[in-house]
């Protein structure tokens, strides 16, 4: 697995999360007992400053000046998600679907490289999903993150994504645009479990066979 | 030779109470999930009861032990679990551990207590003293014979043999060969499925708490002359038989039983042969610590974190959003008023009590960290304080100024945690506690008994610090310090909460593989937390030691560890102010029991485990307890609810394709027509039919809809109906208004792609989630609020989507569960040859298929009346699905309405009667089998039409227009 050029097959999710891969995760995983913004702001302190662990110890105001920082950009990413209204809250009694989208704004909060979004529409009201669709447009298109989308949600993916791979039990099936991916037949019979193709007749027999195209299922 | 016959047969005593009491921590924990930390202290209280009934009442021996063991013991098992354990089985893992803890310092004082109030009352009791040669059950003095030279046993030791084995084989005979017992191992083995089989694994609960319960009753009345009556040695004598429920990993009975025994075998081998210890004095009983820490090392499993969503709220904030002075200035007055106080209102006893319950809250505020912050429980602190004090104890010795001593002995104790903390940081919860506390007997027995650091029995003088004209070796002076001391300390701990390190530390304890996924170092951070944690209670240790003006290794042990952790917790551990107030509170009760309510010292220990105990009603404290329900009383209910974002447009199934709007079907299911039983079933045309007449008319035309249109009045009731189901994963909606029902005689396919919520509707339908919103009925009776265990009495049983089978039982005890009569499973057996082959082997060695067949097949005996199955098809090969779905075929046949959930749809469409589609919590559509399309399929799983298929009618318009 490379990542920038470098083998990054052996680094560890920190390494991985400091040098510009952020994630976000299937079921989510928020930090309950901080706030919105402090959830933020968690996510850029890896990079320390202004004195360390002895600092907070004491309250130094050395700290001041850096955390500040991080709090404007914080604010601004909290903004651009729409969800200033929620800063101060605590992230672990949010709705579902505020708390993805504050998962997403904790991954981006800290510029990366690449994301990866795990099912991040799910259990999204359409509103909400329609606003995250915005989003990662926009964070593909004008800010040049690299995504890497994993969504059961075909129409959310067929809005989004500029290239679709299919997987079928661990093997890639199809990939392509959307369109592409949408025509092709294998990826029909594997959504269908279908084998030969579709059954001849309308409410005829599906057949049980093992014919061609047939996903690796069995 | 006969040295080692006589280390291995003393060995084997203490082995046989070692398996005892392991195998009741492995029947508790396996039934329950609560490790119980007070097991020794059950043991310890009926070896009391038993020595003062039969030594001081004069009670004869064997009755007395027989009363104890197989009623008081059970009885009071009983008790907790209906008290406390099941409670305790709903909050989380730190106070389940502290409440256990606090219970194994209540219970011992509450029989001492006891004994005190019968003395008073002038009952013929004997004094409680921690005594060898104590009568046991045999006669006393024990009888003893020589078997060969220099070996010999006496009575004790063979009546301990012949119990521990009567044991064994009753053990034996109620777990293979009784149904209870094959009962109880289900639920070990697969607790789910055990109530979706109509089994209340909450009696099986009940009867594991009590069984275990007389099995500690029957160590500690066995124990009673080998160990006398000291409970400290009886909970240590626990934490060793832990060491065996380790190796069995807490679940198997049969292994922690010979780990006992071989535990105690090696104890003593260790304690003959190995030389090398000589020279390192409590190395011989330091051994099965040794084996706990490593065995909890080697033998725990990582838990997978990712897969559950953290749902680590926050506590209530009763503060949130007041000014600093609100927040702070009550505590700033009192530590002023108290401060001044010292100079002007206290009498000079009172300065010394408030100065020494300051000088605790610095060690106590150390557990604000470790668990407050870090959500783990440390049972190594008491080490930590004991560690720190004798080194600076050891360097003041050596004339070194105090300020430089404090500093080093307090650096030492981090340095103490930092070493404690790294191999067991991978470690969490109920194992990290174990491990800790392996450490804390470890440093006791080997590290605190080295002659330099301790300085024998007298220990180390530390005298007050003078700083000039500052001499605190008057208590008011001393006073003042502290107040200014732990006043710092609180505040510096408020500072690093609101601090990018604070944040680390909460990031981590909630969520850590999204910790990781932020650039957050989880193991830096643990370990911070706990040199920090260790450290402050180093300086506490230190601070608390000048003030008795001396140390000695026996001051603060393991265990007074444990009695200070019930006490903190039990004040709350989420703001460092409430443990300083649990120190003062930790010192000043004693003295006003004693003053004003008894002098025995029993009743404010029992306060204080009692308190801890309270932890499963109040998981986050009495000082939290108070403020945030007097906020609940007086201030406005929680913060205000989040709006929703405002909907535009599209409907909810299709957002991103407005250009294409859809008729919504706002019920899902529409009542629709659907013909049963006159298409043709290609994979099943050879089966026989004859179980049509058991549906209504078979053949005719059956409704399948919850409405009344097009309802016959011969139309029987639907054999469950679900109405308008609205269910969430913990905060997550997944099913958004479902409807569904399955007549009986009846196949419903539910088809829809992975997420859609189907597995969801299956809990639902089986009663392992209650629904949000809507009505469950089955035969027209609202069954929504029945549990799991009812509904399966009712007749609905859930074939989970992992198979529905106990993997360690084997096949014949899995079918004796649903077929207790012999002639049943000989049916079973004749009708499935392949079983039949292999009816003794355990069922995990099955191949999926067969494991698929074997939660089936015994259905056919007593088909119930609704069967959901979660994917029965999943993972078989395609000769293997037919025959699963031949059986279902059969199953409908003789009046069974199924619900049959699939992902992958040409599989099962064969077998359909009506199909019904869920995507995203909603019924997309439904209808009869004759009615599906591929195309129509297509559009449902790929979100898009099918080639062509612009000329097909769109299934929800189809749905409205039949």
């Amino acid at each position: 697995m490379r990542f920038g050029g470098a083998d990054v097959t052996r680094r560890s999710p920190v390494w991985r999360a400091r040098h510009g891969m952020r994630r976000t995760f299937q079921r989510q995983q928020l930090f309950g007992q901080l706030t919105v913004a402090d959830n933020l702001l968690v996510a850029q302190e890896w990079r320390g400053g202004g004195g360390g662990f002895a600092a907070d110890l004491v309250a130094a105001p050395t700290r001041r000046k850096h955390e500040s920082a991080r709090r404007t950009r914080a604010a601004t990413v909290l903004r651009e998600c729409g969800l200033d209204d929620l800063a101060g809250r605590y992230a672990g009694d949010l709705p579902v679907g505020r708390a993805r989208m504050v998962e997403l704004a904790r991954a981006v909060a800290d510029p990366p490289a690449v994301l990866l979004l795990d099912e991040p529409a799910s259990g999204m009201t359409a509103a909400e999903r329609r606003q995250l669709a915005a989003i990662v447009r926009h964070l593909a298109d004008e800010e040049g993150v690299g995504v890497l989308l994993v969504e059961h949600n075909v129409a959310f993916v067929m809005e989004v994504c500029a290239r679709v791979v299919v997987l079928d039990l661990g093997r890639v099936l199809a990939e392509g645009t959307a369109a592409e991916v949408r025509a092709d037949p294998k990826v029909r019979d594997a959504y269908l479990g279908t084998a030969a193709g579709p059954p001849q007749r309308p409410g005829g027999p599906a057949d049980r066979g093992d014919g061609p195209g047939r996903p690796e299922s069995c | 030779m006969s040295d080692l016959l006589g280390f291995a047969l003393s060995g084997l005593v203490s082995g046989a109470l070692y398996a005892l009491l392991a195998t009741g921590l492995v029947l508790s924990y396996s039934a329950s999930g609560v490790f119980n930390f007070a097991h020794g202290a059950t043991a310890y209280l009926c070896a009391l009861a038993f020595y003062e009934l039969h030594s001081g009442f004069g009670w004869p021996a064997v009755p007395t032990a027989l009363l104890l063991v197989c009623v008081a013991a059970p009885a009071l098992g009983w008790g907790l679990d209906r008290l406390m354990f099941r409670k305790l089985a709903r909050v989380g893992e730190t106070a389940q551990i502290v409440a256990t803890i606090g219970l194994l310092v209540a219970l011992p004082a509450l029989g001492l207590w006891a004994v005190e109030l019968l003395d008073d009352a002038g009952a013929p009791v004997e004094p409680a003293e921690n005594q060898f040669g104590l009568p046991g059950v045999g006669p006393s003095p024990a009888k003893s014979w020589q078997l060969t030279d220099g070996v010999g046993v006496d009575s004790d030791q063979l009546i301990t043999w012949v119990a521990t084995a009567v044991v064994a084989v009753g053990l034996w005979v109620l777990m293979r060969h009784t149904r209870l017992g094959l009962r109880m191992r289900a639920a070990v083995d697969n607790r789910e499925l055990v109530e979706l089989r109509g089994i209340s694994a909450d009696r099986l609960s009940s009867v594991a708490w009590m069984l275990s319960s007389a099995l500690a009753g029957l160590a500690g009345v066995l124990a009673t002359p080998l160990l006398g009556l000291s409970s400290h040695d009886f909970t240590l004598f626990l934490f060793v038989s832990a060491t065996a429920a380790v190796l069995g990993r807490f679940l198997s009975v049969p292994l922690a039983f010979a780990g006992g025994l071989g535990l105690g075998v090696l104890q003593n081998l260790v304690a003959g042969y190995a030389d090398f210890a000589e020279s390192l004095t409590g190395f011989r009983t330091a051994v099965p610590f040794l084996l706990l820490f490593a065995g909890l090392l080697v033998l725990t499993r990582r838990q997978r974190v990712a897969g559950t969503a953290a749902v680590d709220a926050a506590p209530v904030d009763y503060l949130a959003g007041r000014s600093w002075g609100r927040r702070w200035g009550p505590w700033t007055v009192a530590a002023l008023l108290l401060a001044t106080a010292f100079y002007t209102v206290t009498t000079p006893f009172w300065s010394g009590l408030l100065a020494q319950g300051l000088a605790l809250s610095l060690v106590f505020v150390s557990f604000t960290v470790v668990t407050g912050l870090g959500a783990m429980v440390s049972l190594a602190q008491a080490t930590f304080v004991t560690g720190a004090a004798l080194v600076a104890g050891l360097l003041l010795s050596h004339g070194w100024p105090f300020f430089a001593a404090a500093l080093v002995g307090t650096c030492a104790a981090a340095v103490l945690g930092a070493v404690v903390a790294l191999p067991a940081l991978r470690l969490g919860g109920r194992s990290l506690a174990l491990a800790t506390l392996a450490l804390a007997f470890l440093a006791d027995q080997v590290l605190f008994q080295m002659g330099w650091l301790r300085n024998g029995d007298t220990g180390w003088e530390i005298p007050r610090p003078v700083f000039g004209p500052v001499d605190l070796s008057d208590d008011r002076a001393m006073g003042v310090a502290m107040v200014v001391l732990v006043s710092a300390a609180v505040a510096s701990l408020g500072a690093l909460r609101g601090s990018a390190s604070g944040r680390a530390m909460l990031a981590v304890r909630s969520a850590p593989a999204a910790a990781m996924a932020s650039g957050v170092s989880v193991v830096r951070t643990k370990l911070l937390l706990f040199t920090l944690s260790a450290g402050l209670a180093g300086f506490g240790g230190v601070m608390y030691a000048s003030f008795n003006t001396r140390i000695t290794a026996t001051d603060f042990t393991a265990m007074t560890g444990l009695v200070w952790l019930a006490v903190v917790v039990a004040a709350g551990v989420r703001r460092a102010q409430f443990a300083v107030v649990a120190g003062v509170v930790f010192v000043v009760v004693p003295h006003l029991l004693s003053e004003y309510v008894t002098e025995s010292a029993h009743v404010p220990v029992m306060l204080f485990g009692l308190a801890g105990v309270a932890l499963a009603n109040d998981p986050d404290g009495y000082c939290a307890a108070v403020s945030v329900r007097r906020w609940r009383r007086l201030g406005p209910a929680g913060p205000s609810p989040i709006p929703p974002l405002p909907e535009t447009g599209a409907p909810p199934q299709t957002p991103y394709r407005p250009e294409r709007p859809r008729p919504q079907t706002p019920d899902g299911l529409k009542p629709r027509r659907c013909g049963r039983g006159v298409s043709a079933r290609p994979a099943f045309e050879d089966e026989p039919r004859s179980g049509d007449s058991g549906g209504p008319g078979g053949g005719s035309p059956l409704v399948s809809g919850r409405g009344g249109i097009g309802e016959s009045p011969a139309q029987r009731q639907p054999a469950l109906a679900l109405h308008d189901i609205h269910a969430a994963h913990h905060t997550t909606p997944v099913l958004h208004g479902v409807d569904l029902t399955i007549h009986p005689g009846e196949i419903v396919v539910l088809l829809g792609p992975n997420g859609a919520g189907k597995s969801t509707l299956c809990q639902v339908a089986a009663g392992q989630l209650t629904p949000t919103q809507g009505q469950v009925t089955i035969a027209g009776r609202d069954v929504t609020s029945q549990r799991a265990t009812d509904r399966s009495r009712a007749g609905i049983l859930l074939a989970p989507e992992t198979r529905a089978i106990f993997p360690t039982l084997t096949i014949d005890e899995n079918l004796t569960l649903h077929l207790p009569d012999t002639p049943s499973r000989e049916a079973v057996y004749t009708r499935f040859p392949a079983l039949a082959a292999r009816r003794t082997v355990p069922a995990a060695s099955l191949s999926g298929g067969e494991q698929q067949l074997l939660s089936l097949a015994p259905l056919l005996q007593h088909p119930p009346d609704v069967l959901i199955a979660d994917e029965p098809s999943l993972g078989l090969a395609p000769r293997v699905a037919d025959e699963v779905f031949r059986l279902l075929a059969e199953l409908r046949d003789a009046g069974t309405g199924l619900l049959l959930v699939e992902e992958k749809a040409a599989e099962v469409l064969g077998l359909a009667d009506t199909v019904a589609y869920l995507a995203q919590g909603r019924v997309a559509w439904s209808g009869p089998r004759e009615d599906v399309r591929v195309d129509r399929l297509t559009e449902a799983y790929l979100g898009l039409a099918a080639p062509g298929a612009g000329t097909q009618p769109h299934p929800a318009e189809e749905a409205h227009h039949p």
